[in-house]
């Protein structure tokens, strides 16, 4: 008699364990995650100096004032270069949205350990230099301060990209996401 | 008696073979764990933030936590499923435009917001848990590796 309470009071607690026992079905869900708007880029401009002389010798401008949406790009300049002649290029981003306009560059170059500007020269004689570096170990370049030096003249194109890799800059423009990605056409005249 | 004791190993069994989900929450609500290594598409990242994972019982409500390095911090849900062998994270932080608080709080915002994602538990322990997942909000397609232990 006693055994028999026994096993029923075990079965019992077996029972109401296994009812009890809550399943996934009941756990309350996890919501979406939020991703928060990224800095928005609206203009580009290159700005350029003849570096023999050290006078300004002009300003590439790329201006798509509404960002990613869908109005074309108000001013596209084509960059027009003296043959074999060497630039410094200084590279500058604004948000033109909000009054005054936000200097983005002065971000990059605060996150410089996270960006890298990338520059892919097609169709021209033209080579460019980095001036500018992060403090990764080892360093690896920035670009926002360049040296360029054209050959001679010819048309081509001129491509920026600024890579952002947040923790993983590795100096390859395959890695992370594109925060700009302009391509201006190029004349060495 | 011997009956006794093996009914009751048979019933601690079953209610740990029944509800791995709890267990791998439990171990994680209410408790501070360090990220030792985090790795994505093989890179090892080093800046290594702490999770503080706020206590809850994840069948009544949404589990929070707080990514946490120096004064930054960026706020996460979470939650187990599949009997403890899945692992969700969600950036819950929103920023208005702005992270406030400077690059190491923008920084730390958008590393919630990358790891984002339902992981496979590769490992849960007391001490220690390791979650790998190659479809995080911010590195789709690269195997990305977190392992943290209790502080």
């Amino acid at each position: 008699m006693k055994n028999s309470i026994i096993a029923l009071s075990m079965i019992t607690t077996i029972g109401l364990a296994i009812t009890g026992c809550k399943k996934d079905d009941d756990l309350v869900d996890v919501p979406q995650p939020v991703v928060n708007e990224p800095e928005i880029i609206t203009s580009m401009f290159l700005m350029l100096t003849d570096s023999a002389t050290s006078t300004p010798f002009d300003t590439v401008a790329f201006r798509d004032l509404d960002g990613d949406g869908a109005n074309a790009p108000v001013q596209w300049d084509t960059l027009r270069l003296n043959a074999n002649t060497t630039y410094m290029m200084n590279v500058l981003l604004l948000n033109e949205i909000p009054t005054p306009a936000d200097t983005i560059s002065n971000e990059v170059a605060e996150e410089a350990n996270d960006h890298q500007f990338f520059f892919n020269i097609a169709g021209v004689s033209l080579t460019h230099t980095y001036l500018d570096q992060d403090t990764n170990t080892p360093p690896l370049p920035l670009g926002l301060v360049n040296k360029i030096r054209t050959g001679a003249a010819g048309t081509g194109t001129f491509q920026v990209v600024l890579k952002h890799q947040p923790g993983i800059k590795d100096g390859q423009q395959t890695t992370g996401d594109s925060d700009v990605d302009v391509t201006f056409q190029t004349i060495i005249q | 008696m011997k009956t006794t004791i093996y009914t009751l190993i048979a019933l601690v069994t079953l209610l740990t073979a029944c509800n791995k989900t709890k267990v791998s929450s439990k171990r994680l609500a209410g408790e501070h764990w360090k990220v030792v290594k985090l790795t994505i598409g093989g890179t090892a990242a080093t800046e290594l933030p702490e999770m503080h994972f706020s206590d809850c019982d994840p069948y009544e409500e949404v589990c929070k936590g707080d990514w946490e390095i120096g004064e930054a911090h960026a706020e996460f849900a979470w939650g187990f499923n599949e009997k403890g062998k899945k692992f969700t994270l969600s950036n819950q932080y929103t920023s208005d435009g702005h992270a406030h608080g400077g690059h190491e709080q923008e920084e730390l915002v958008e590393l919630s917001e990358n790891l984002s994602g339902v992981y496979d538990v590769v490992e849960s322990s007391r001490k220690a848990m390791k979650f790998k997942s190659s479809s995080t909000v911010g590195y789709a397609g690269q195997e990305v590796i977190l392992e943290i232990e209790k502080e």
